[in-house]
């Protein structure tokens, strides 16, 4: 509920005036004249007394809202505070090391933003302890997706904390493959026998129409003789276009297989310009024989090593072997030997994206079909400073959708370690936290920031991390801020009473337990409230006893900046201190409120002690910060405050009542209306925008109205938002968790209600009406004529339904004429 | 007749009238400057009842009070009288001042947000004065009992929407099953709804009445029952469906809609 604004009491002196005119004209007629006698002193008099009037009639319509003012503090009502706003930051350290939180020095680490003509400073202090910052930049991304792998951007830049910062972007096919190649070594003591075996072998290899493996023999030394083999597409065309020029008509490739397997490498027709269009992209059509396929209807002199593009993807293990296999079936005097087998990769082209160099140790390690999870699969390396004497890195992962915070993508990491091998053995991961993000794009989804805690080996010079679909970037280093700098105090006090002493402190809007509660009660996942808890907040030394920490014991109203001694703490608790006791108010901390709320990018500098260490060098927020609110205002608390004492929710009106404290001020002015089972069961309802014949609902509608289909009586339908505009993507998604979360506290008290559908209020104006009965906003369609028009000036006529459950209306255009 | 004014609380009576709209202009204000007049007192004039604030002339010299007494008295309008006039309704406000938040409240448009804080719309109290004391009186005793059906009636009572209301029952699952239940309409919900009311030997019989489909079976062994959280709506086809009671009901409440057979009619 809303306590009134003033002025229903406010006299109008003009129209007192008259009044008192025309009552006195009764007793004397000529009084009546329209204009009296401006000099007559009387009048004069009047007039002044009646300005009087009107000015004092202004203050007393100041005593409805003074009266329930004072009654709310009576009752123990107070203002809430204003709440520090949470971040992720990447920062670069010039010196490794381990950042914890230090009580006797809280000034270690500010980071700001920069100083505006509109905007202060805003400072930001890390929220964790125990992070470990490492020197490390990524190499490359890659995505794996259908078995084939692409590069998927890149680091933001390749040296500094750009290199720690890695964006997906558009995908290409990776090159790495391009020069792929399977070496075989063999040990022999007759050299020349062993090399006349394999000539023979590559000759009969030849006859089986492969197509897409090239053999070749070089002897190494004395004793050692390698066969190389490596795929090339061209080949399919050695025997069909012998010169390596097409001839007009079909063109049949040989596309054959090895022993003891069935597969050949995917290839595409090219998209060169001299190939018909509709073959282009497209698979070869399989050919006349059992091994060929056919590309028909080619121009004449096209080279056929333009023709094939072979895919992404390395030989898969199986074939390797297969190859070997195939060898020692054409001769079997070569089955005994045991050849060592190298792989290696590589490409010609410059393609400006770093290619994936990690994909041969991972094939050694026999991990690179492990790193594939789920349709799409994204792979970081990372490179670590091998002198390093840490074992965790420190990673940030941003995810696209931070709706649900507990539903994370599969992730892993691998190691590669000094020598170029990968470990076989999936890396320790842990959750450090998970930070719902304000979306980057005005109107898109809450974004999740998911910190992770990587141990690696010792001798782990490189790292491999793959998660499950595409996040929207990938970060090393990333903290957690928030916008609670210490304020250094230094003052003594020393208490001279043995009754509540209050003690003025620096700053308003401090941070104390009571504000830490709040934000801890906020809709965030568990493990950022567990690293909020353990944040030190204020620090007052006491001569010869034990300090007070974090305001324990004494009380706090953090929006004043008043701290009472000898008066308990919020939990009932009571630090006694005696007449005489010195008190030295080292540090405390302050909040910007919602000014906190700074954009992404807008932390660059930072302040550390000489002695930091880590030492950090640079320091940015790839996402903006969030969760800010500023401290209540008078009015808003009164309108928070004044209802009847709460008990046990009961009435759709008791709900909505909480609602609105959920809420807070963030939602200070939005419509909030639940709907309950009955009414939605009961009338005939319409969800706004309405759907013409042929049109379809639009996606978020259509998912309302399934939801609600299947939603029972334990399900509120809750509709929010301000009654001018359309609510905001992210305040609407910030709001979904607040509400869930308060209506899961009331789950436990009235377990028939279990949850909330949450959708947007659609503010809705009636056109070329002229009604002076409606209540704003009106829900109610049943009296409704005229058209109906929605911010976005979609305008349609009122449904022929009873109750419009997501719109109302809130205002009337009159029609012309009618004004 | 003349009223008896001596038994009626004088910023009582003004502050009724007020709120009801009947005191505009200053046809209202007794304006004798008579200093003897006790203060804030109501006098009859014939069918009319004027009141009289502070008598100003107290606090005047004699000789110019008595002038002006007798320029009243001589048909004038004394300076004296205009400032009484002029004065009437902020002191008549500032004597009521304590009722402003009471269901005697001069300006009842204020109670208008102290009963949406007790959960009754705007819809139901239509901003109309009347309706709004009566609320403002009613509502603080009602609130720790409300979402009964009872309490809800006598809500709507006080907004003049009982007549909508008077078909309600309520019944609780544990007690016998009442007769009308067999005529109660089939309304779509989840399978979970029918799971959680169904009993193993529950069957319907589906029929067609009234043009709505009904789907209790007539042994009462064989109905869906009710549930605690239910409440058992007969309505009348003719009339409108009290949605405003819905309102006032629990949010878990669940209303099973009842069509009286044409026999029982």
């Amino acid at each position: 509920m809303r306590v009134p604004p003033p002025g229903q009491l406010k006299l109008d002196r003009e129209e007192l005036l008259r009044d008192v005119q025309d009552r006195l004209s009764q007793i004397q007629p000529n009084l009546a004249e329209e204009v009296l006698d401006p000099t007559d002193p009387a009048w004069l008099m009047l007039e002044q007394a009646a300005w009087m009037l009107e000015m004092m009639s202004e203050q007393l319509d100041q005593y409805p809202f003074a009266v329930v003012q004072h009654f709310v503090h009576m009752m123990g009502g107070h203002l809430l505070p204003a709440q520090p706003a949470l971040g992720a930051l990447i920062v670069e350290p010039s010196i490794e090391g381990e950042m914890t939180h230090s009580r006797s020095l809280p000034k270690k680490y500010r980071f700001f933003t920069k100083q505006t003509e509109e905007t202060d400073i805003v400072a930001f202090v890390p929220a964790e302890s125990g992070v470990m910052l490492r020197s490390s930049s990524f190499v490359s991304l890659a995505e794996l997706e259908g078995g084939l792998l692409y590069t998927a951007g890149q680091p933001l830049g390749s040296t500094g904390i750009a290199a720690q910062q890695a964006m997906l972007s558009d995908r290409e096919p990776a090159r790495v493959f391009d020069h792929e190649r399977v070496e075989f070594i063999l040990v022999t003591n007759n050299v020349k026998k062993l090399q006349a075996s394999l000539e023979k072998v590559v000759e009969r290899f030849e006859e089986k129409k492969l197509g897409w493996l090239r053999l070749e023999i070089q002897v190494k030394g004395k004793d050692r003789v390698h066969l190389t083999a490596h795929p090339d597409v061209s080949k399919a065309f050695d025997e069909a276009a012998p010169t390596g020029l097409t001839s007009h008509g079909d063109l049949i490739g040989n596309w054959g297989s090895l022993n003891n397997s069935t597969w050949t490498p995917q290839v595409l027709i090219s998209d060169h310009p001299m190939v018909p269009a509709t073959m282009r992209n497209r698979r070869p059509l399989p050919g006349p024989e059992e091994g060929t396929f056919l590309l028909p209807d080619l121009p004449e002199n096209l080279d056929t090593a333009d023709l094939l593009i072979r895919r992404a993807q390395p030989l898969p293990a199986p074939v390797v072997e297969a190859i070997w296999t195939t060898i020692t079936n054409m001769d079997t005097s070569l089955a005994p030997m045991k050849p060592s087998v190298k792989r290696y990769f590589g490409h010609s082209v410059d393609t400006g994206v770093p290619q994936p160099a990690w994909v041969g140790p991972s094939l050694e390690a026999g991990i690179y079909s492990q790193l594939r999870r789920g349709d799409v699969t994204t792979v970081a390396h990372i490179r670590l400073d091998p002198s390093s004497q840490l074992d965790t890195l420190r990673m940030g992962m941003l995810l696209a959708d931070g709706t649900n915070p507990d539903d994370l993508p599969v992730f892993r990491a691998f190691g590669i370690l000094d020598d170029g091998n990968m470990t076989r053995d999936a890396l320790k991961v842990r959750v450090a936290w998970r930070l719902p993000c304000p979306p980057r794009k005005r109107g898109g989804r809450m974004e999740l920031m998911v910190a992770l805690d990587i141990t690696t080996p010792k001798e782990c010079s490189e790292l491999l991390f793959a998660v499950e679909g595409r996040p929207r970037g990938l970060y090393t280093n990333t903290i957690m801020v928030i916008n609670a700098p210490p304020i250094t105090d230094g003052r003594t006090v020393t208490v001279e009473r043995n009754v509540p002493e209050g003690v003025s402190l620096f700053s308003e809007d401090l941070v104390t337990s009571e504000v830490m509660a709040r934000l801890i009660d906020g809709p965030l996942p568990r493990d950022v409230t567990r690293v909020l808890r353990d944040f030190p907040l204020a620090d007052f030394q006491i001569e010869g006893r034990e300090s007070i920490e974090d305001f324990d014991g004494v009380h706090v109203d953090p929006s004043a900046g008043e701290m009472t001694l000898n008066a308990p703490d919020g939990t009932g608790k009571r630090r006694l201190l005696r007449p005489g006791t010195n008190l030295s108010l080292e540090w405390y901390r302050n909040t910007d409120g919602v000014g906190g709320d700074v954009p992404a990018g807008s932390i660059q500098l930072v302040e550390q002690e000489m002695t930091a260490n880590p030492r950090i060098f640079a320091c940015t927020n790839p996402i903006g910060t969030t969760m800010g609110s500023s401290r209540e205002t008078e009015t808003d608390a009164t309108s928070r405050l004044f209802a009847p004492g709460a008990g046990t929710a009961v009435l759709p009106a008791d709900f909505e009542r909480l609602v609105r404290q959920a809420l807070g001020s963030r939602g200070q002015d939005w419509v909030v209306r639940i709907w309950t089972y009955s009414e939605r069961a009961l009338a005939t309802t319409h969800l706004w925008p309405s759907v013409g014949p042929g049109e379809q609902e639009d996606r978020e509608t259509a998912s309302l109205r399934r939801k609600l289909d299947n939603a029972g009586p334990e399900q509120l339908l809750v509709v929010i938002g301000p009654d001018n505009s359309l609510i905001e993507d992210e305040d609407l998604d910030w709001a979904r968790r607040a509400i869930q979360q308060e209506i899961q506290r009331q789950a436990r008290r009235v377990p028939t209600i279990r949850g909330a559908i949450v959708t947007r209020f659609w503010p809705l104006t009636l056109v070329g009406a002229d009604r002076q009965d409606l209540h704003f906003p009106c829900f109610d369609a049943t009296a409704l004529e005229g058209q109906l028009r929605d911010s976005t000036g979609r305008q349609d006529a009122p449904p022929k339904v009873t109750v419009l459950l997501n719109a109302g209306v809130v205002g009337i255009e009159r029609v012309r004429g009618l004004q | 007749m003349k009223p008896d004014l001596a038994a009626r609380v004088a910023d009582l009576e003004w502050a009724h009238r007020q709120a009801a709209g009947t005191l505009e202009r200053l046809d209202w204000v007794d304006s004798n400057l008579d200093p003897n007049i006790p203060p804030f007192t109501q006098v009859a004039e014939g069918d009319r009842r004027r009141f009289s604030h502070l008598p100003y002339a107290v606090f005047l010299p004699t000789i110019m009070t008595n002038a002006a007494i007798q320029a009243q008295r001589d048909g004038q309008a004394p300076m004296q009288e205009a400032l009484v006039l002029l004065f009437a309704r902020m002191e008549w406000m500032i004597a009521n001042r304590g009722r402003m938040w009471s269901p005697l409240s001069p300006l009842p448009k204020m109670l208008a947000t102290l009963v949406e804080a007790f959960g009754v719309d705007q819809d139901l109290h239509r901003e109309d004065p009347e309706i709004l004391a009566r609320l403002a009186a009613q509502l603080p005793m009602w609130h720790p009992w409300r979402g009964t059906v009872e309490r809800a009636k006598e809500v709507l009572e006080s907004t003049g929407d009982l007549n909508q209301a008077d078909g309600t029952y309520t019944l609780r699952a544990d007690g016998p099953l009442p007769e009308i239940l067999n005529d109660e309409v089939f309304v779509c919900h989840s399978s979970a709804w029918w799971e959680e009311r169904s009993l193993p030997e529950s069957a319907a019989a589906y029929r067609i009445e009234y043009g709505v489909l009904k789907f209790q079976n007539a042994s009462p062994e064989k109905q869906v029952p009710l549930r605690c959280e239910d409440l058992l709506l007969e309505w009348v086809p003719d009339r409108t469906l009290p949605r405003q009671l819905l309102r006032l009901l629990p949010t878990w409440a669940v209303v099973r809609l009842v069509i009286p057979s044409e026999s029982r009619k």
